[in-house]
């Protein structure tokens, strides 16, 4: 065990306790990122995660407001619970263009009843004021990580509503023809803050230039960064792109800058965004491209703090 | 315009579909995320849905073994 000058305990990846092995490579251990996962380091990993980030029982134990960092676990009653105050209206205005007179508490009940398919038990759910995340996957997914990794990007950019992010089996996200047209990493509700990631990123695409796969397909700097970051940063180019009434703007900044884009980039007016966006993140407003730079001063983009 | 799905194929080409093109499993999802717009979709469809989202509204507006 090693202690760090915060005082916070670290244990070498392959013990019990281990977290990820952050001090592995230090010590000439294995680490957790880069070696096969065992199911028991899964398990590991999992517990110690979930000894480390507090516990919401119940919605009214959920800080109001985002906090970097300060993530809280929801337990599957009180996501369930959530579920119930967010669908309620949704489907009481449905079932009530058939049945006007239906009582509040009979929808309600059936709403909970619901809430058990929908919010399945193992799944992961954590709150930051507003924010969730949701791991449903049987992958060793490093939470910690994800959260973290999140937050670099609520910090300096935040969603323009409660973010609503999950993780799920890369098997959810196949297609018929994946072999032809490519895997999907990641998906975005266009307008929204609701993504989902595949789990294969976790731990397939967790050491820096495994997403660097096509030359040229995408932005520089997925060379020097992990794949998550990479797809997520990029998700996350959609969830800050300008709203309908400004797709002129984002069609006039494609046709001007599109071409020094990447492969992807070169696409559509929405992926052209988001890959500068991930570029200009990724390198912290340094990245020489013209079509990079472009963007940034369009569209006002402010030069991430992250240290890293 | 109506609300897409933008699939990030990083390997080959992007694909935007709109929302109301997707199955019933890939709704539940966004709606388990807590996007109501999908579950309105589910809850809308006209046939038979099995499944949590669809039924809450169609078993008690319509009566259980209609929806």
């Amino acid at each position: 065990m090693i202690v760090d000058r915060q005082g916070d305990r670290h244990w070498p990846a392959g013990t019990p306790d281990s977290k990820g092995g952050q001090y592995a490579s230090k010590l000439g251990l294995p680490t957790g990122f880069t070696d096969a996962p065992s199911s028991a380091w899964a398990e590991a990993v999992a517990r110690s995660i979930a000894r480390r980030i507090p516990v919401a029982e119940t919605l009214d134990d959920v800080e109001p407001e985002y906090r970097p960092g300060r993530w809280q676990r929801l337990t599957t009653a009180a996501r369930r619970q959530m579920y119930v105050q967010e669908m309620f209206p949704t489907i009481a205005r449905m079932a009530r263009k058939y049945q006007p007179d239906l009582a509040d508490e009979d929808i309600r009940a059936q709403v909970h009843a619901d809430s058990y398919e929908a919010v399945p038990e193992g799944a992961g759910f954590y709150m930051n004021g507003p924010h969730l995340v949701t791991v449903r996957s049987s992958r060793p997914v490093d939470h910690r990580l994800l959260l973290a990794e999140v937050d670099r990007l609520v910090v300096d950019y935040p969603p323009p509503d409660a973010l609503r992010m999950g993780v799920r089996e890369a098997a959810f996200f196949a297609r018929p023809d994946d072999d032809v047209n490519g895997v999907t990493y990641g998906e975005t509700v266009t307008g929204t803050a609701t993504l989902g990631l595949s789990d294969s990123l976790f731990p397939d695409h967790l050491h820096a230039g495994s997403f660097d796969t096509k030359p040229g397909h995408k932005m520089p700097s997925v060379a020097d960064v992990t794949g998550l970051r990479y797809v997520l940063t990029h998700e996350w180019g959609h969830v800050v792109t300008p709203k309908q009434t400004e797709q002129a703007a984002l069609r006039a900044a494609f046709e001007v800058y599109g071409e020094f884009l990447s492969g992807y980039g070169q696409t559509s007016a929405a992926e052209a965004y988001a890959e500068a966006f991930a570029e200009w993140v990724l390198t912290r407003g340094q990245s020489s491209n013209a079509g990079v730079q472009g963007y940034a001063k369009r569209f006002g983009w402010k030069v991430p703090t992250h240290g890293d | 315009m109506a609300t897409e799905v933008t699939r990030d194929r990083f390997d080959g080409t992007a694909e935007t579909v709109p929302l109301s093109s997707l199955d019933d499993e890939q709704l539940r999802w966004w709606a388990s995320l807590g996007s109501t717009e999908a579950l309105g979709l589910l809850a809308a469809r006209p046939r038979p849905v099995t499944g949590w989202a669809a039924q809450a509204a169609g078993r008690m507006g319509r009566g259980r073994g209609q929806a």
